[in-house]
C-alpha cells in the first residue's frame, strides 16, 4: 500500500523522533541514551489515501539479566537494534475490495439463510391443519374441558395409583420427610381431617386440592381405600361424609 | 513508573469508537441487571415462595439468560465498532443510522424488560406473541422487538459492509468478519418462527442458540480476539489471520453439524445421534487451538503489554473457552452419556463457565482496551489499580457457582436418571440428596463472591484514568 509517511513516537514525546518517508520503514533503536525499565513507541502510518493507521510497542530496556523485549524483539534491547514500523502485510500490493465478493454474495447468503428458515418454519406450521395459532386455540381449549369421568364404580385402589402413589408410594409408605407415609399413619384416625385434607389440600406445602378432581363418590372411595389399605384399619367414609366437607 | 503519555494530536477517536462505548457503557449495565436477576434465582432454589406470586422463577430466569445474551453481544458488537475504523483507517460509513438504532434499540430493551417484570404473560394469542412474550428461554423477544432486532443487525451488516468496501484494502479478519456476521444476523431469524409443533419449534430455534455460540459467535470472538493481541502485544496480521483461518476452519467444520447433539431426544430423525455425537465430539479442537496461540503469542512476549488487565482477560478468555465450552461440553455431548445427563443441572454448570469464558472474558478485553484509549492522554500503561480483584472474584465466583450445578447435576444424572432410571421417586431422591440440596447454598454464597468481583470491575472503569494526577509521574 501507498504509504506516504510514518511518525514515530517515543514515551510521551509530543514531537515524533523519527519521520520515515519509503520503504523498509525502519528505525534504529539505540538503548543507551534511555533509562532501564518499559519504553513506549507509537507508530503512526499516514498512506496516500490519507487514512492513517496507528501501532503501539512497549519494549524493555535492561542492562543485565534476563529481561524481554515486548512487541519489538525477543531479547531484551542491550544494544543498538533496527526496529521495522510496518507489519509487512501492510506494504504488500493491497487488493481493494471486490463489490460481488464481499457486498454481493454476503447478502445473497444472508437471504438464503433467512428464506430457508422461514421455508421451514412454514413447512412446520402448516403440518397442522389450520395454522399455528389456531391449532394452539384448540389445545387450549381441550385443556380447559374438564377429564371425562372414568365409567364405572369409584375404584379407591386405582384412583390411589393413579392420583397419589407418585408422592404416597404405592405402597403407602411415602418418603419421609418430604411426603409423609399414609400406611401406619395415625392423623389418618380423623376421618374429617383425611377428608378436608384430599379435598382441600394442605397449602404451603406439595399436598395439592383435589375437590374439582374428585366427586362425592370417587373423593370417598380414595379415603376409604387409604384408611384400609396396608394394615391400615380406621374405617371406611361415605360420600355424605364428603359431601359435609366441600 | 507510570508514564503518561500524549497522544499524537492528529488522532482523536472516530465516531465510531464513541458509539463502541456507549454499547460498552449499556453492557456493563445489563450486566448488572443480568446479576440481579441471577440472585434472585439462586435465591428462589434456597427459598422457592419468595417472590413466587411477583417474580416467578421462569420469567425471572428468563431475563437472567437473555439480559445475557443482549448485553454479550451488544459488547461483542460494540467490539466490531472499535476495531473497524481502525482496521479500515477510516470512519465507518452510516455511522449516524449507526447511532439512531442504537438508541432505538435500547429504549426497546427498556420497554421489553418493563413488560416482563410487570405484564409477564399473555392469554397465549397473537397478541401474547407480538406484544408480551414468545415464552422461550432464550432469545426471548416479542415480536415487534425481534424486527427492531432485526433492523438493526442489517444495519450493523450494512456498516461493516459499506465501510469495507470503502476501505483501502480488504485484510483477511474483514472478509472472514462479514461472512460470520451474515450468518449471524440470518440465523437470528430462525428463533421468530412460531410453530405449534413443538420438534419444529426447537429444530430451528437451535440454529440461533447453538450455531449462535458454537460457531458464529465463536468465530467473531476469533476476529475480536485477533484485533485485540495485534493491539496487546503486536502481534504480526500474518500469524493472526492464519491461526483465524485454521480456527474459522475448525468452527464451522466441527460445530454446524455438532448442532446434532441438542437433536438427540426432541422427535428429530435418529441419524443426528450418530451425527451430533461424532461432530461435537470434535468441538474442542478449535478451543484448543486458540488457548496455543493465545499462550504462544503472550508467552513469546513474556506478557509485555500495553495493557496487562486486557492481556489477562485474554488469556483468561482463551482457557475460559476450553474448560467451560470445550471440557464441560465435551463432557456431555456424547450420546450415551447425555442420555442421562440430558437437561439436568450439569448444562447449568457448563452455560456458566461457557458463556463466562468465551464471551465474558472478550468483552471485558475489548472493554479494557477501549477505556484506555477512551480519555486523553492516553494511558500506558494503563492505570487500573483493581482489575486483578475484578478478575479473580469473578473468575473464583463463576467456579464456585458452576462447579455447585456440576455436583447437583451429577446427583441428577446418576441418581434419578442411572441408578433409579427417571421414575418420579427417583426425582424426589435426587432433590432431597445432600448432594443437590446442599449445592443451593454454596451457589448462593458464590454468587455473591461474583457480585463482589463485578462491582470491583464497576468501580474500576468509573475510576481509571481520574486517579492519575495523584499518582502520575
Ligand atoms: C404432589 C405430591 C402429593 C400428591 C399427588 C398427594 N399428596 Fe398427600 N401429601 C403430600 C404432602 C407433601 C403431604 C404433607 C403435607 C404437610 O406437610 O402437612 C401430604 C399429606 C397428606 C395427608 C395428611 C397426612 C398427615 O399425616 O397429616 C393425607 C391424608 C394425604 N396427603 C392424602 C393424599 C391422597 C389421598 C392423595 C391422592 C388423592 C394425595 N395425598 C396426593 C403430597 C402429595
Ligand atoms: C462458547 C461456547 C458454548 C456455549 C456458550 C454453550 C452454552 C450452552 C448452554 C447455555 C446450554 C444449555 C442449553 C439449554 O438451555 O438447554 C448448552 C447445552 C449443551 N452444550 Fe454447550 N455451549 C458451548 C459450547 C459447547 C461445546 C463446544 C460443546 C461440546 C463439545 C457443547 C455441548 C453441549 C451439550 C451436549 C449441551 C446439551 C446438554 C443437555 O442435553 O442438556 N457446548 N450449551
Ligand atoms: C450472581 C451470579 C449468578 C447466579 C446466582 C446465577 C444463577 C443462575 C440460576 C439459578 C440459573 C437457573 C438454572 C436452572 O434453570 O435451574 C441460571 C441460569 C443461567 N445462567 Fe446464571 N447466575 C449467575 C451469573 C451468571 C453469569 C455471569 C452467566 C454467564 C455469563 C450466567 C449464565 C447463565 C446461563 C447461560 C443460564 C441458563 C443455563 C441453562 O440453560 O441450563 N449466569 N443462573
Ligand atoms: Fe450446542
Amino acid at each position: 500500500m501507498d504509504v506516504a509517511r510514518v511518525e514515530v513516537f517515543l514515551d510521551n514525546q509530543d514531537e515524533p523522533f523519527a519521520v520515515l518517508e519509503k520503504p523498509p520503514f525502519t528505525i534504529e533503536l539505540d538503548p543507551s541514551g534511555l533509562a532501564q525499565g518499559t519504553h513506549y513507541l507509537i507508530a503512526v502510518v499516514h498512506y496516500a489515501d490519507g487514512s492513517v493507521d496507528r501501532h503501539e510497542y512497549v519494549f524493555e530496556v535492561a542492562r543485565r539479566g534476563p529481561v524481554y523485549a515486548g512487541h519489538i524483539a525477543r531479547a531484551p534491547i542491550m544494544a543498538p537494534i533496527e526496529v521495522r514500523v510496518v507489519d509487512s502485510v501492510e506494504l504488500e500490493a493491497p487488493a481493494r475490495p471486490d463489490f460481488f465478493r464481499y457486498a454481493l454474495l454476503p447478502v445473497l447468503l444472508f437471504l438464503i439463510f433467512v428464506g430457508t428458515a422461514t421455508w421451514l418454519a412454514y413447512y412446520g406450521e402448516h403440518a397442522i391443519p389450520g395454522g399455528a395459532l389456531a391449532a394452539a386455540g384448540q389445545v387450549q381449549a381441550k385443556a380447559e374441558k374438564p377429564t371425562p369421568a372414568t365409567p364405572g364404580l369409584a375404584d379407591g385402589k386405582a384412583l390411589y395409583q393413579q392420583l397419589c402413589a407418585s408422592c404416597h408410594q404405592p405402597d403407602g409408605r411415602g418418603m419421609p420427610p418430604s411426603f409423609p407415609a399414609l400406611a401406619g399413619n395415625e392423623n389418618l384416625k380423623d376421618a374429617e381431617y383425611v377428608i378436608k385434607t384430599v379435598l382441600h389440600g394442605k397449602p404451603g406445602t406439595a399436598m395439592p386440592p383435589f375437590a374439582a378432581q374428585l366427586d362425592d363418590q370417587k373423593a370417598a372411595a380414595v379415603v376409604s381405600y387409604i384408611r384400609t389399605a396396608w394394615g391400615n384399619d380406621f374405617g371406611s367414609v361415605t360420600p355424605e361424609e364428603v359431601a359435609r366437607s366441600r | 513508573m507510570a508514564t503518561s503519555f500524549a497522544r499524537p494530536k492528529a488522532q482523536e477517536l472516530f465516531e465510531s469508537q464513541k458509539l463502541a462505548l456507549a454499547y460498552f457503557a449499556v453492557a456493563i449495565v445489563l450486566f448488572g441487571a443480568q446479576l440481579i436477576f441471577g440472585l434472585i434465582a439462586a435465591y428462589q432454589y434456597i427459598n422457592p415462595d419468595f417472590l413466587l406470586d411477583k417474580l416467578p422463577f421462569m420469567t425471572n430466569r428468563t431475563l437472567h439468560v437473555n439480559a445475557m445474551i443482549v448485553w454479550l453481544l451488544v459488547g461483542l458488537m460494540g467490539g466490531v465498532y472499535w476495531f473497524l475504523p481502525l482496521e479500515t483507517g477510516r470512519e465507518v460509513v452510516g455511522i449516524k443510522l449507526a447511532k439512531f438504532i442504537w438508541w432505538v434499540i435500547v429504549a426497546g430493551v427498556g420497554v421489553v424488560v418493563l413488560v416482563y417484570l410487570f405484564v409477564q404473560i399473555g392469554p397465549g394469542n397473537a397478541l401474547t406473541l407480538w406484544f408480551i412474550n414468545e415464552g422461550r428461554e432464550y432469545i426471548e423477544a416479542p415480536r415487534w422487538a425481534d424486527l427492531a432486532i432485526v433492523a438493526w443487525v442489517a444495519i450493523f451488516l450494512y456498516n461493516v459492509i459499506a465501510t469495507t468496501l470503502a476501505a483501502r484494502r480488504i485484510t483477511g479478519l474483514l472478509g472472514v468478519l462479514i461472512f460470520d456476521l451474515v450468518a449471524l444476523g440470518a440465523l437470528y431469524t430462525a428463533g421468530m418462527h412460531y410453530t405449534v409443533n413443538v420438534t419444529m419449534d426447537q429444530y430451528l430455534w437451535w440454529w440461533v442458540v447453538h450455531l449462535w455460540v458454537e460457531a458464529t459467535w465463536e468465530v467473531l470472538v476469533g476476529v475480536l480476539m485477533g484485533w485485540s493481541l495485534m493491539y496487546l502485544l503486536g502481534t504480526p496480521r500474518k500469524l493472526i489471520e492464519t491461526w483465524l483461518f485454521l480456527e474459522v476452519a475448525l468452527v464451522f467444520g466441527t460445530g454446524i453439524l455438532g448442532l446434532g447433539h441438542h437433536y438427540f431426544w426432541i422427535g428429530t430423525p435418529e441419524y443426528w445421534i450418530g451425527l451430533g455425537g461424532f461432530f461435537s465430539a470434535l468441538e474442542p479442537l478449535p478451543l484448543v487451538a486458540m488457548v496455543v496461540h493465545a499462550l504462544y503469542d503472550a508467552g513469546a512476549h513474556r506478557l509485555h503489554t500495553v495493557n496487562r488487565p486486557a492481556l489477562f482477560w485474554a488469556i483468561a478468555q482463551a482457557f475460559g473457552n476450553f474448560i467451560g465450552a470445550g471440557v464441560w461440553g465435551f463432557m456431555q455431548t456424547l450420546p450415551q452419556i447425555n442420555m442421562y445427563s440430558h437437561g439436568t443441572q450439569l448444562a447449568a454448570a457448563h452455560g456458566h463457565l461457557a458463556f463466562f469464558g468465551a464471551y465474558v472474558g472478550t468483552v471485558m478485553t475489548l472493554i479494557y482496551i477501549a477505556v484506555q484509549n477512551a480519555r486523553r492522554p492516553v494511558m500506558i500503561p494503563l492505570d487500573s489499580r483493581y482489575w486483578g480483584w475484578a478478575l479473580a472474584l469473578m473468575v473464583l465466583g463463576i467456579v464456585g457457582i458452576a462447579g455447585s450445578f456440576t455436583i447437583s447435576g451429577f446427583s441428577q444424572t446418576m441418581i434419578e436418571r442411572a441408578e433409579l432410571g427417571s421414575t418420579w421417586s427417583a426425582f424426589i431422591q435426587s432433590y432431597t440428596h445432600p448432594w443437590y440440596t446442599h449445592t443451593l447454598g454454596w451457589r448462593y454464597l458464590f454468587a455473591w463472591i461474583f457480585v463482589a468481583g463485578y462491582l470491583v470491575l464497576v468501580y474500576d472503569l468509573l475510576t481509571i484514568g481520574k486517579r492519575r494526577e495523584g499518582h502520575a509521574a
